[in-house]
């Protein structure tokens, strides 16, 4: 099932009900229906980036960040919230309490899942285990073969959430992580192709467990100038996906990009930066006319 | 969206056409939430508390002063320069007196310096990885490597005993030592980060070469460069032509 279907199908269903609201929608003039919310690369930046005249002074900030989570929690009860990995590394945080604080922050903030991005192993795969108890989220990746190191069965490849009647399939995948992180540090964890992985899982995710919606956690990176493999390739080659929430570049998109898949369906990417600068949201909400859902973005700056 | 396009959309969406993927249009906006957003959250507040007053007593000395903000560049920049030349002037105290050349990668360098004090903290954010500090012996034929991939990688933050360019050629890339004098050694010795040397960022011209692992971590040697410099003498970089592209050699 794809994007389209999953609007028909809501609005199908809408129909049903005698052209009232769309399945996703609560009745009464809130129309916003479920919010996927975001992040990426956040680095261990537990606190906001310090006042030094720098150019990010003041933003960012896990208390902050809970707090506007909070706040959208409140206005809306489907919500979905994810990150695109790279969670470790980056203040003294880490180098001090190893990612232990930043997985209670992601757990007290009910992060729904998370994919690994390649410095969540500068710590080793043992220095990741380690901090695992203290997440109470999933970790999802579908593209690392864990077999044989301690992360076998600590990742899923998929996960699904049931948010009112929608089905939502979460997956993940990661970069080649030779050459970018010592082989010391993620000894036996083999690297496989992303895209082939990521079909499959999405394939399975849409057409046979139902899912109307098909997220994809990638720490790919969003474009290269080389051939390596990226978010828009990846995008361009997919099938079955509906969203790329994009990490490891850095890269601030500000308007979700879209991307005509091997289906010929819009593929929309987004990516919040990095830092926890942003929280990013997207809004699948009813149109005003036909009750269709309508994907919204919307990149809120904690600053 | 007017009501015929709309229209049409749904016309389209309900016939099944492949080349319009969805009836409702995806619609993107920026939400800013600028100095006037104040609310935190009191129980992360809680939860962060004690580590942050764990680390705070040690990350707020003050290890030393820049004179100005400092931010990465490439090709090249004062940043990147300056980092370099402290790690050269690191190594050569207490590492090996005999090293040419410093290579890093521009990845590496996580933020930038700020004007005015630095605290100890900033030295973390600046080189978060707890790398340390090899020296690789390279002979005259992989130093040129070295200087392709540099080239390649668009520019990267290096260091010399003296001043040292590479200049793409038309016949190549290589490092030109002239001033320093070193232009015809047949060994030179090449400070970096185990990262590198590891083969990291694509540097495989460093793996299965002769190494010695310090085990000093890199921002042991910043901390201790930094703690030279003073309020009266602050740190002070610039670029002056390290690392030289001729488009014209292309």
């Amino acid at each position: 099932m794809n994007r389209r279907d999953f609007i028909l199908h809501s609005s199908k269903a809408a129909m049903g009900l005698a052209l009232a609201t769309s399945p996703l929608v609560s009745v009464g003039k809130n129309r916003s229906s479920l919010s996927i919310l975001f992040t990426n690369d956040w680095h261990s930046r537990i606190e906001p980036f310090p006042m030094d005249g720098g150019k990010y002074q003041g933003s960012g900030g896990a208390s902050k960040r809970a707090a506007l989570i909070n706040k959208i929690r409140r206005e809306n009860k489907h919500v979905l919230l994810l990150d695109s990995g790279d969670i470790f590394q980056g203040t003294p945080y880490f180098n001090f309490f190893g990612g232990k604080l930043e997985f209670e922050l992601m757990s007290q903030m009910k992060y729904d899942a998370v994919t690994l991005g390649n410095h969540d192993f500068d710590n080793g795969v043992d220095g990741l285990v380690r901090q695992m108890p203290f997440a109470s989220f999933p970790f999802i990746n579908c593209n690392y073969d864990f077999e044989g190191t301690q992360l076998d069965g600590k990742v899923m490849p998929y996960k699904v959430f049931k948010k009112g009647s929608t089905r939502i399939g979460v997956l993940g995948v990661g970069i080649e992580l030779t050459g970018l992180v010592s082989k010391k540090l993620f000894g036996n964890v083999q690297y496989r192709d992303p895209i082939k992985h990521a079909n499959d899982v999405a394939d399975h995710l849409k057409n046979k467990l139902k899912c109307d919606l098909v997220i994809c956690l990638s720490h790919l990176g969003f474009e290269y100038k080389t051939d390596k493999v990226s978010d828009i390739t990846f995008a361009k080659q997919s099938a079955n996906i509906d969203l790329i929430l994009g990490g490891h570049t850095h890269t601030f998109i500000e308007r979700p990009i879209e991307v005509i898949n091997k289906q010929s369906k819009v593929v929309n990417i987004l990516q919040t930066g990095w830092a926890g600068i942003n929280l990013g949201k997207i809004d699948y909400e009813a149109d005003s006319y036909f009750e269709h859902p309508k994907a919204k973005n919307c990149m809120v700056k904690i600053s | 969206m007017s009501f015929k396009s709309l229209y049409i959309c749904f016309i389209l969406a309900a016939f099944g056409c492949n080349r319009l993927p969805y009836t409702a249009k995806v619609d993107g906006q920026l939400n800013r939430l600028d100095s006037s957003w104040t609310e935190s959250s009191k129980r992360i507040d809680a939860l962060i508390e004690p580590y942050k007053s764990q680390i705070d007593s040690q990350m707020n000395i003050v290890v030393g002063y820049s004179a100005e903000e400092l931010i990465k560049k490439r090709p090249e920049s004062a940043l990147g320069n300056g980092i370099a030349d402290m790690l050269m002037s690191y190594g050569t105290d207490f590492i090996n007196k005999d090293i040419d050349l410093c290579v890093l990668n521009y990845g590496g360098l996580r933020a930038p310096l700020p004007e005015g004090p630095v605290v100890v903290g900033r030295i973390y954010e600046i080189m978060p990885f707890d790398n340390t500090m090899v020296v690789i012996t390279l002979n005259a034929e992989e130093l040129n490597a070295l200087a392709r991939h540099i080239l390649t990688k668009g520019g990267e933050p290096i260091g010399a005993k003296g001043h040292v360019k590479i200049v793409n050629y038309k016949s190549g890339a290589f490092f030109d030592f002239e001033e320093a004098g070193l232009n015809n050694k047949t060994a030179y010795n090449i400070l970096t980060s185990n990262y590198l040397a590891d083969g990291g960022d694509g540097y495989s011209v460093f793996q299965s070469k002769p190494r010695f692992d310090s085990n000093i971590l890199i921002r042991t040697a910043l901390i201790t460069e930094f703690a030279k410099t003073s309020q009266e003498e602050p740190f002070k970089a610039e670029v002056d032509g390290r690392i030289i592209w001729d488009p014209n050699n292309e």
